[in-house]
């Protein structure tokens, strides 16, 4: 099964909040795959499977965008 | 001494193996009357004089330069080069300084006190033309960001903040400015990693000369891409930006033959994508020598077009910049037609350090507006292929008293 990481773009701090403390009953990620933007209400996540990422799409705010990482190229010579 | 020794017939190929004092020997799979073996001088002149035996000596081949010299032409048909070698070939990063003028604006700025970060391949920490290296360099992926196993990022290094002060090649266009590396994989989430980071210093007040960010990535494609203006990663950019710092990003290589193959004389169509093309970032685009991005054949054609897929004012790129003949590359130097838009944009970054270290208050606005203005115009370039022309350090210096 493939893992992928995602940036997340929450609506509103308030939204995050109330993420991170759902978050804790959500055994199947560990805290070291999670990153919390400092500035702007974001979260990475990082190497999780399609089913986990359904388990937290579940107990995100709607309004929450799940965006899959990708990878820019150099536009080297 | 190895030899090649060709035998009449497999029949006497023993003949070599069982030679006195033969430390090596192999069969040629291909032809078995074949064998190489590492062989004394007498046993050698033994099998030369033997009529079953042809003896050839090992050749020592050395690497091929990146063109033919003139000497070597002259060997071959015996008489000179009959074609001049580019011009580019004898050109270097020095040269480019000059173009650029630099070299000129070093006597009123040279960049100190400003922090130049190059989001990239990392930097190559054994080179000598880093003389400043910031103790916040960032690598959130790799367990150094002093290391550079493509050469890319070191290149950019190089030309936007290198110095000869200690031994170094050549200088880049801000010598005695800071160098932030920050080695990235390019994915959006480090990039979001590396950003924060800077801004994070920035809030502690570890920039006070100001910081400008170099960013010579983007993404290859020919249509737009599919990732939204509102990706996390971009209003972390914008966000930076608006609390004053200065951000640089490279137009792409997509135009010509290298991605998009439109035709080099054309325009059009737009191949600055995303975030490299947004209002709020300087965009840079690249010229050969002779000023030129139309040239058929040349590489400087594939310099993205404009106007730019996120920008309202539809006027990317802003400036461009020569590219062209040796430049620090890794560990070392390479000799390059052009160094690809990722060449120039560290220029760009270069130049925004020497306006800030003259006056640390002007805001990226100020920046972008000062190197456009200053600018020289490429007569009958288009916009939408130079912006409004090419880069003068020299004039830029001077609108900041």
């Amino acid at each position: 099964m493939p893992f992928k990481t995602y940036i997340i773009r929450f609506p509103s701090e308030k939204a995050r909040n109330e993420f991170q403390r759902a978050l804790k009953d959500t055994s199947n990620i560990q805290p070291s795959q999670v990153e919390f933007g400092e500035f702007l209400p974001d979260v990475i996540v990082r190497d999780i499977s399609d089913q986990t990422l359904k388990e937290i799409k579940r107990i995100a705010d709607p309004g929450t965008r799940f965006i899959e990482d990708f990878q820019h190229d150099l536009f080297r010579p | 001494m190895k030899v090649f020794i060709k035998a009449q017939n497999e029949v006497h190929v023993p003949t070599v193996l069982k030679m006195h004092k033969v430390s090596e020997a192999v069969v040629s799979e291909q032809d078995n009357h074949v064998v190489i073996a590492d062989l004394p001088e007498e046993s050698i002149n033994e099998l030369r004089a033997a009529p079953q035996f042809e003896v050839y000596d090992d050749i020592e081949f050395q690497p091929a330069p990146p063109l033919p010299s003139a000497e070597w032409w002259r060997r071959q048909i015996g008489q000179p080069l009959p074609l001049l070698a580019p011009v580019w070939h004898s050109k270097t990063q020095a040269d480019v300084m000059d173009h650029n003028r630099a070299s000129d604006a070093w006597a009123k700025s040279r960049g100190e006190g400003v922090t130049i970060a190059i989001v990239d391949t990392g930097t190559d920490g054994s080179m000598p033309e880093f003389i400043n290296r910031s103790p916040h360099s960032y690598a959130p992926s790799f367990s150094t960001p002093w290391s550079d196993t493509v050469g890319h990022g070191t290149m950019c290094a190089g030309i936007a903040c290198g110095s000869i002060a200690s031994g170094g090649r050549y200088s880049g266009v801000a010598p005695e400015a800071t160098l932030l590396t920050a080695r990235s994989t390019l994915f959006a989430t480090d990039l979001y990693l590396i950003y924060q980071h800077l801004l994070k210093l920035k809030h502690n007040g570890e920039f006070p000369r100001g910081i400008v960010v170099s960013n010579s990535y983007g993404i290859y494609t020919c249509t737009p891409p599919t990732y939204p203006q509102g990706h996390p990663y971009v209003d972390l950019v914008k966000k930076c930006i608006e609390e004053g710092m200065v951000f640089v990003f490279a137009g792409g290589n997509n135009h010509a033959f290298g991605f998009c193959n439109h035709p080099e004389v054309d325009e059009h169509p737009n191949t600055i994508w995303a975030v490299n093309s947004i209002d709020e970032v300087i965009t840079v685009g690249t010229v050969d020598w002779n000023e030129s991005n139309d040239t058929t054949g040349g590489e400087h054609a594939n310099s993205s077009r404009g106007p730019g897929q996120w920008s309202t004012r539809q006027d990317k790129p802003d400036v461009v910049a020569p590219t062209y003949g040796e430049v620090i590359w890794g560990g070392g130097y390479q000799k390059m037609e052009w160094w690809g838009t990722s060449g120039a944009c560290p220029q760009v970054a270069g130049l925004a350090a020497l306006l800030l270290s003259r006056d640390a208050s002007l805001t990226p606005a100020q920046i972008r507006t000062t190197i456009r203005s200053s600018a020289r115009t490429l007569v009958g370039k288009s916009a939408t292929c130079v912006g409004d022309g090419i880069i003068d350090c020299e004039a830029a210096i001077q609108q900041v008293p």
